[in-house]
């Protein structure tokens, strides 16, 4: 119990730690997408994007694969849960998740999130993350 | 060492066993809820801390949360309740290391209680199943209760670890944090169409207020870590952090985790049943209405309800003799009565500003406490 308590600290979400209320942070994700046809990002819509192999067009949805309360709300200030890096820390896996659950062939290479960022009400800031598809 | 080969009544524990049951069986279906909401977690983006294969499939995950709610009602009943516990509690900490996006504190604090509680004897009260024998007799109950001190010891590590991680975060210690929440509170509140009256709105947005809340909070948390440990400050601990915990259930989305803090507290009350004496003269009102309101509220067993004898009568209706054998009576009554009965806990300071500064206090000859504290 006590390993489990003390190696929370070292886990960016602190789970198991028993770190009850520990940030009033905020985060704001906007998703955005790499496609082969050009350098620009596109901004992905209400978490939906429209793509298309072989002519075949499919609708992807950010929730098909998200469905955590505070990363699958995009687009609008959200109270980041158990910490800003937690959120941040778990984003980037649910980017790497969904990037790789994407079939081939498709004309999205990657996807991008815009992080605007709030510490407990202060240092404003955004954060980049993203995944390619290797 | 004491503790490691103390004998106690284990009464209370299957009191615990019962309601860490309930709570685990509300639990269980939470998560059987957001099954049929949201899907199989395993098929969408997910966390495991343990190893990929060792993630359940649809079909099993099913299985063990049917199992674990099958092993919550168990300890509820009862029979084969620590086994029925100790399964449950087991495939809920599996289930959580399977996927930390599901990870809540109070769940798995409800999970941990629920695991050492199945250590613990408490299958020798509160059996459901048995009907009216669902008590086994005093001889039967008095068992080594050194899991009920692991219990113990992981409520104060929960708020040694809260309270220490706050008292870390410069943010918390300057209020910074607290304002955040408080605003938030009111946000919700409006949003959800109430209307906070404006010199609330004001009170609980004061960069001063939320500085005082904040080191209050971290005090207590810290403050209850070895405040619960002495007998001399138990009961006052008991009833600060009790307050402390409505506060946050009325302030806070956090589940179960009030509810599981009050069945936690009872590791605390003093093993051993009705050494307090409530002495009721039946032919007054007064008498009657305490002694049915005691017999349905004494749900920790504190008292022993007697008749006052004919030639006691006089020294008014109620009287209750504490477990050294002081006596109370008069205004006195209902601060001793709500000390000892759950129910009327919270109140317990402020009837007990309505006790004589120099209540009857007659040390009696016969009752000793075996270890003082709150119940």
């Amino acid at each position: 119990m006590l390993c489990v308590v003390v190696s929370a600290q070292f886990r960016p979400d602190r789970v198991f730690g028993f770190q009850m209320f520990n940030e009033s942070s905020t985060m704001n994700i906007h998703l955005f997408r790499r496609v082969r046809s050009t350098k620009r990002l596109v901004p992905i819509v209400n978490g939906e994007f429209l793509d298309a192999t072989h002519g075949a067009p499919r609708l992807f949805r950010w929730t098909e694969r998200v469905h955590d309360p505070t990363l699958g709300k995009l687009d609008q200030p959200t109270h980041a849960k158990y910490g800003l890096e937690g959120q941040l820390f778990r984003l980037g896996l649910a980017l790497d998740d969904f990037v790789a659950w994407m079939p081939n062939g498709f004309d999205t290479v990657g996807l991008v999130a815009v992080v605007e960022t709030l510490k407990n009400g202060r240092n404003p800031s955004v954060v980049r993350l993203q995944s390619v598809r290797r | 060492m004491k503790w490691l080969d103390e004998e106690r009544d284990a009464y209370l524990l299957g009191l615990m066993r019962c309601l860490l049951g309930v709570l685990l069986c509300i639990q269980t279906w939470d998560r059987v809820d957001e099954l049929l909401t949201w899907g199989y977690f395993g098929s969408v983006f997910h966390l495991p801390l343990v190893p990929e294969a060792l993630v359940p499939s649809e079909l099993v995950y099913r299985l063990l949360l049917g199992l674990e709610g099958v092993g919550a009602l168990l300890g509820v009943v009862g029979w084969y309740g620590r086994e029925g516990l100790f399964a449950g509690s087991s495939i809920g900490i599996y289930l959580m290391l399977c996927d930390r996006l599901q990870f809540h504190n109070n769940r798995f604090a409800l999970l941990l209680c629920g695991f050492l509680c199945a250590f613990c004897p408490s299958d020798r009260s509160f059996l459901l199943y048995r009907g009216k024998r669902r008590t086994l007799p005093l001889a039967a109950r008095i068992a080594p209760t050194l899991p009920r001190r692991l219990i113990q010891f992981q409520v104060s590590l929960l708020y040694l670890s809260s309270g220490g991680g706050k008292a870390l975060d410069p943010d918390w210690r300057s209020g910074q944090t607290m304002l955040l929440r408080f605003q938030a509170g009111i946000d919700e509140a409006v949003q959800a169409g109430m209307r906070p009256p404006h010199w609330f709105v004001d009170f609980l947005t004061s960069p001063f207020v939320a500085s005082l809340g904040s080191k209050a909070a971290i005090s207590l948390e810290l403050g209850l870590v070895v405040a619960l440990w002495f007998a001399r400050t138990r009961v006052a601990a008991l009833w600060a952090g009790a307050m402390f915990h409505v506060f946050i259930q009325a302030s806070a989305r956090v589940e179960l985790f009030s509810f599981l803090m009050g069945v936690a507290y009872v590791a605390f009350v003093t093993p051993e049943l009705r050494e307090r004496t409530l002495l009721v003269d039946v032919r007054t009102r007064a008498g009657r209405v305490t002694k049915a309101l005691v017999r349905s509220l004494d749900w920790l067993a504190r008292f022993r309800i007697e008749e006052l004898a004919p030639e006691g009568v006089g020294g008014g209706a109620v009287t209750v003799v504490e477990r050294g054998g002081a006596r109370r009576s008069g205004r006195a009554v209902p601060a001793a009565l709500a000390r000892a009965l759950p129910a009327g806990f919270l109140v317990w300071p402020v009837l007990a500003l309505f006790v004589p500064r120099r209540p009857a206090v007659v040390p009696a000859t016969t009752g000793a406490g075996s270890e003082a504290g709150h119940g």
